[in-house]
């Protein structure tokens, strides 16, 4: 093969992809172009504030708790020692396995005004409702905590790698320059991980732009939900369409202005000798011990011991059979989901690196706009261009051949696998992106002058230098799609079930304790590639 | 004058690894010191430790007598007013080089700040480059930024890691040149690490040798090249042929080598370093030694001999006169700076 | 590379799993899109299937994304039969031209008219009446008459109800627009706003929980969640439920709101008499005893005897509205609700 029509080869395959994968976001956008109904006056009028002020609310609370929840521990793990601290390292990224709706139910049953904590503050000091004040869980200021707990691992797992990358020069640059140890946190290290802060923050923006379980059942009225409400109630797809546009274009505005503000800076991992860590001590080290451990209880140990409980009440009523097929199902499409993520993020990222120019830059942005599209919104994205297509293709094959072919994607493990790609392929193309550029481009030169073709450069020098990004690829997405709802409740086929669609249906039905089994096998599943995925960054950042 | 830096009797441990100890050292007001030595042995520990990064078990740091180090007690780095430049430069990749220049200056005004940037970017040549990040420039540019902004707050002290192992052969003496004179006319009292001795010979005014944690001579460069205290000092500094030889009855150097000046008796044994270039090549001379090697360094050849005895020595020759391996090279010795050394090390 | 045949027949396998898991090519099978919920439904369409031997394929989700599905999939979809919770989404679908007439006097004379569309295009199935919980030790039943008067002055702060975003509140409201009009029922729900003990959360259940616990006097819920909480085994939630009572509100007038759960058939139906049958099945009384014992429902006729719980909350009016007007009216319904400021 040529080099140019190899080249063309590339760019005609990453165009295409691009193009399939942001259709139902397109299609989600173009609704903007078609006429606004008059359900938008009733919006206007009433609730798009509403919408609009707890949304800003809820990223704004979720951002500032997470990013404290994150940055604080990644830098008790990364820059200081204390007992427990190796335990801690890799027990911190298991809130990642919790899906924030699930955790949501557990908080309600254990904080709510008839749960076991307010009715044994009422036992034991007498008091009756309204005699004392309790923080109410279902409220924007519950959402906030529910979301925040279960993202900041995205914070941490990032910003502690960083920190840990960034070495000890650099810190000690600033101290022989006449700074003190907080100054030279502030000025040097902080900065030098903000953007790792910044893309934890993102994927935790996106996580919380797109939930629709937890602020649905905390009744929080938010962006997610006024869209469900506006299709639902008002049964107008049009004008929520119209509203998820509205919220794509708040994602553009983040994402530009991240990007804009990191500007011309280059950051490269920088110095080989891990920082030296600040020995903690005494009252000191019992603290950190203790914020750990809050972390880890409040967003992982208590939630799983409530559904532990739940679960072995309703253990007996289980049908095991149908269990195991559920747990079949899911464990099956979050492997093949992730794996399709994980191919066509290699496409895409490495399609960019041989060719830079802003048209390819700007097809991979847009096809990983996905992830902060809610998946009620993106199923709905892919169900309409499908069904469109299928019943084209099978008119024309009636219209020529007089056979019909019904619905050849509509309805289909391939459709939901699809819509899984377009949700979750910016999870693995930031990761698969990121260990690209740790990869010097002289690598790169040096095997092609050294007589391979592009392929081959990705077989022999990038695959093997990238395996810790894309095993963490792979881990992210396929945790992500155990824990997917709203889409595979709309585009799974017949007979197909999962435990989150299984958890979700109890759980809705009011029945916490029979969604418990399910809910907390998403979590057992979830566990083990989030604690392979902590391992092999321990390894990979190896520190003594 | 005052000692502007004093050491004495420094150790500096890693768990129970003692790195350098009982290292003592003084450096004068606008001096340039250098610590010299193979890596391991110690020298970057005891810069570290001078510049408040790494705590001393035993002895003491004062600067200007001011106590900086002690056992249990040390000043932070950030209060030593010490200034350094760091083996991989370690620039803030966040901040242009103006920035990264004016760091350490927060204390001062926007203005006089502004004004300081300027002084040092037009002292190392870089007054065009302070928008610029440090990824845009090269190697040779970054270390210069280093150095600017490491002598930007006018330290007291300006500590050097290895400033130029990352720089070309080429770059490297040409710059140390360059620093050496921009140091001078600064007034600025520095103390430089370095394995490489051309570094040290061009910058420093006074090196300390080091192996294994300790010190094994302190000097300047001609003592130290001359009159080596000891065979590690000989063969780290310079190329040198240290040979074991036994004084003759009459008092002669054994081997046909030649008339013996030392204070040696007869039978005696001794330690003799021979510099390559002392071994000279002489149509006439009587000692005709066979080539066992040579390497070719443009205007001479370095030829390794065999002695009688199978002791090797070298010979840095004029390479118009070529010879092959294995057929004799006549030489005499020119034994006026002979050196005997005493010391076991 | 050695083995290109196992790597193709893989490859197809592959293939084939992913695209042909909806080519229903079988003989007696009914495809089903459910907005029910899998275990309320399951058992008895494995019933189905064991005496008339037709296979049930099933999907469940919720009743506008199913519709969605089948508008997107059109005269190809490979559904014969949509079950929905509430009359609101059948209205939407028949609307929408995704369902068909059927003509069946079996149904014509199980189903009452109130409780099915005029055309045969769908048909009730279960009845599902909301309600007015109380604590007993706080309120007497004779203060309580009927929905309207929750909005009375004497139920400041007393009044759980959960948000406005619930079918059923929405269902509930469009049968107060049809019954008292645009006006009054904006004016009551702006007082019964004002009543709220708490800002609208949680489901139904945690509405009685909050009545049992004294978080507030009064709650508007479906009545088969109080007898889910009573049947259901779990011994908080019976301790809860023992702590309330159930009062049938407007018996007076119109009777208690009741929406219907109903099927349709689908237009692009390939198995148009098996889905049929399977109506009728659902709609016999064997079935509908079945719905009203496991769901706690009410069957679609009073002549149909119900469990012992069920029985002794006794005999109600419900309202003769035509349910078709529940759906009709569900979009005003929630804008109202929205002006109201009803979260």
């Amino acid at each position: 093969m040529s080099p140019a029509s190899g080249r063309l080869l590339w760019r005609s395959a990453l165009l295409l992809c691009a193009l399939l994968l942001a259709l139902p976001v397109l299609v989600i956008i173009t609704s903007l172009f078609s006429p606004f109904g008059p359900a938008w006056d009733h919006l206007r009028e009433t609730v798009l504030t509403d919408y609009l002020t707890n949304t800003l609310w809820l990223v704004l609370g979720v951002g500032m708790l997470a990013t404290f929840l994150g940055v604080s521990t990644a830098w008790l793990n990364a820059c200081c020692d204390y007992p427990g601290r190796r335990f801690f390292d890799w027990a911190l990224m298991l809130p990642l396995a919790m899906p924030a709706y699930i955790i949501a139910y557990t908080y309600t049953g254990l904080l709510d005004y008839p749960g076991p904590v307010q009715s044994a503050l009422r036992e034991s000091f007498g008091w009756g409702y309204g005699d004392y004040w309790f923080p109410p869980i279902r409220s924007l200021g519950g959402a906030i905590a529910m979301l925040a707990l279960v993202l900041y691992p995205y914070i941490y797992l990032l910003t502690r790698i960083a920190l840990l990358e960034q070495g000890a020069a650099l810190a000690e640059a600033s101290r022989s320059l006449g700074l003190g140890p907080w100054q030279t946190f502030r000025r040097v290290t902080l900065p030098l991980v903000r953007p790792a802060i910044a893309a934890g923050l993102s994927l935790v923006l996106m996580e919380t732009l797109a939930d629709f379980g937890t602020v649905d059942y905390f009744g929080v009225a938010a962006f997610t939900t006024g869209i469900f409400r506006t299709w639902y109630g008002l049964g107008d797809l049009n004008s929520a369409a119209q509203l998820a546009a509205l919220l794509l274009l708040f994602i553009f505005v983040l994402f530009a202005a991240e990007r804009a503000s990191r500007g011309r800076m280059r950051f490269y991992p920088h110095s080989k000798r891990p920082p030296p860590r600040i020995p903690l001590r005494g009252t000191r080290a019992i603290l950190a011990m203790v914020f750990a451990a809050i972390v880890l209880i409040l967003g992982f140990a208590l939630p799983a011991f409530q559904l532990s409980i739940w679960a072995l009440q309703r253990w007996a009523t289980t049908d095991t059979s149908a269990f195991l097929s559920l747990v079949t199902n899911t464990f099956t499409v979050a492997a093949a989901a992730s794996l399709l993520c994980l191919l066509v993020a290699l496409l895409l990222a490495y399609g960019r690196r041989l060719h830079p120019r802003p048209l390819e830059t700007m097809a991979v942005r847009v096809s990983s706009m996905g992830y902060a599209v809610p998946g009620t919104v993106i199923a709905v994205g892919v169900m309409i261009p499908f069904g469109t297509f299928d019943n084209w293709f099978d008119g024309q094959m009636r219209d020529h051949f007089g056979v019909s072919t019904g619905l050849l994607l509509s309805g289909t493990l391939a459709a939901l696998l699809f819509a899984y790609v377009v949700r979750f392929l910016s999870v693995s193309l930031q990761s698969v992106e990121s260990g690209l550029t740790r990869v010097r481009p002289a690598y790169d030169e040096s095997a092609r002058a050294l007589g391979d073709g592009p392929l081959r450069v990705l077989g022999r020098v990038h695959l093997p230098l990238l395996r810790g990004s894309l095993l963490t690829a792979l881990l992210l997405v396929f945790v992500d799609v155990l824990k997917e709802l709203p889409a595979t409740l709309i585009l799974r086929p017949f007979n197909f079930n999962t435990l989150a669609v299984r958890s979700y249906e109890l759980a809705s039905d009011e029945r916490l304790a029979d969604a418990a089994l399910p809910a907390l096998t998403i979590v057992a599943i979830g566990l083990l590639p989030v604690i392979l995925l902590t391992r092999s960054q321990m390894r990979e950042t190896a520190d003594p | 004058m005052s000692n502007q830096l004093h050491i004495s009797a420094v150790d500096v441990c890693y768990g129970e690894d003692r790195v350098v100890s009982g290292v003592s050292l003084a450096l004068e007001s606008g001096e340039i010191g250098c610590l010299l030595g193979p890596s391991g042995c110690g020298k970057t520990s005891l810069l570290r430790a001078i510049g408040g990064f790494e705590p001393v078990t035993a002895g003491a740091i004062t600067l200007h007598g001011r106590l900086l180090s002690e056992p249990g007690r040390q000043v932070p780095p950030e209060l030593r007013r010490i200034g350094m430049v760091f083996q991989d430069y370690a620039l803030f990749p966040h901040l242009n080089i103006g920035d990264n220049v004016g760091y350490g200056l927060h204390q001062l005004g926007r203005a006089e700040r502004q004004v300081r940037i300027d002084e040092l970017l037009t002292l190392v040549g870089l007054e065009a480059s302070a928008k610029a990040m440090p990824h845009e420039l090269s190697g040779g540019q970054q270390q210069r930024v280093a150095l600017a902004r490491a002598l930007a707050p006018q330290p007291e002290l300006l500590l050097l890691d290895e400033p130029f192992s990352n720089l070309d052969q080429s770059l490297r003496e040409s710059l140390a040149a360059e620093v050496r004179a921009l140091l001078k006319a600064q007034q600025v009292t520095a103390l430089m690490v370095t394995h490489d001795q051309h570094e040290a010979f061009a910058l420093a005014d006074n090196i300390t040798l080091m192996r294994e944690g300790r010190v094994v001579q302190q000097g300047t460069a001609y003592e130290l090249y001359h009159q080596p205290a000891a065979p590690f000092a000989a063969e780290f500094i310079g190329q040198g042929n240290v040979l074991d030889l036994e004084i003759t009855e009459q008092g002669e150097l054994p081997l046909g080598l030649g008339p013996y000046s030392g204070s040696a008796p007869p039978g005696s044994r001794i330690r003799l370093l021979i510099r390559p270039d002392d071994v000279k090549h002489a149509d006439d001379a009587t000692l005709r030694l066979p080539i066992t090697a040579r390497s070719f360094r443009g205007a001479h050849y370095l030829y390794e001999l065999s002695l009688p005895d199978g002791q090797r020595i070298t010979s840095l020759t004029p390479s118009h006169v070529s010879l092959s391996v294995g057929e004799l090279l006549p030489i005499h010795l020119d034994l006026r700076d002979l050196v005997e050394l005493q010391q076991q090390i | 590379m050695n083995q290109p045949p196992l790597a193709g027949r893989t490859f197809f396998a592959l293939l084939s799993t992913l695209f042909c898991l909806n080519t229903a090519a079988q003989a007696a099978e009914v495809n089903v899109y459910s907005a029910r919920k899998e275990a309320l439904i399951k058992p008895l369409l494995d019933q189905f299937s064991e005496e008339t031997g037709i296979t049930v394929n099933l999907v469940t989700g919720s009743g506008d994304a199913l519709l969605t599905r089948l508008q997107s999939e059109g005269r190809n979809s490979p559904a014969d039969l949509l079950l929905t919770t509430d009359a609101g989404r059948l209205y939407r679908a028949q609307e929408a031209g995704v369902l068909q007439a059927v003509a069946s006097e079996t149904l014509n004379t199980a189903v009452p008219a109130h409780l099915r569309s005029e055309d045969g295009f769908w048909y009730g199935l279960s009845v599902r009446a909301r309600v007015i919980v109380y604590a007993p030790d706080r309120v007497q039943p004779e203060q309580l008459s009927t929905y309207e008067t929750l909005a009375e002055p004497q139920w400041k702060g007393r009044v759980c109800i959960r948000s406005s975003g619930n079918i059923y509140n929405q269902s509930l409201v469009a049968s107060m627009l049809a019954a008292d009009g645009e006006a009054a029922t904006s004016e009551w729900m702006k007082g019964l706003v004002a009543n709220f003990a708490r800002p609208p959360q949680g489901g139904d259940r945690d509405q009685i929980k909050a009545v049992a616990a004294g978080q507030c006097d009064v709650a508007v819920v479906n009545s088969y969640y109080l007898g889910g909480m009573i049947t259901g085994g779990d011994t908080a939630e019976q301790a809860a439920a023992a702590k309330v009572a159930l009062f049938w509100p407007n018996q007076s007038g119109r009777g208690a709101h009741v929406n219907v759960s109903g099927a349709g058939v689908t237009k692009a139906a390939k198995n148009h008499d098996q889905a049929v049958a399977l109506i009728e099945f659902l709609a016999r009384d064997a079935s509908q005893q079945w719905y009203a014992q496991t769901n706690n429902e009410f069957p679609i006729r009073p002549d149909i005897p119900v469990s012992p719980t069920l029985a002794s909350w006794g005999a109600f009016k419900g309202d003769a509205l035509n349910v078709t007007e529940l759906g009709s009216r569900n979009a005003e319904a929630v804008k109202a609700m929205d002006r109201a400021g009803w979260k």
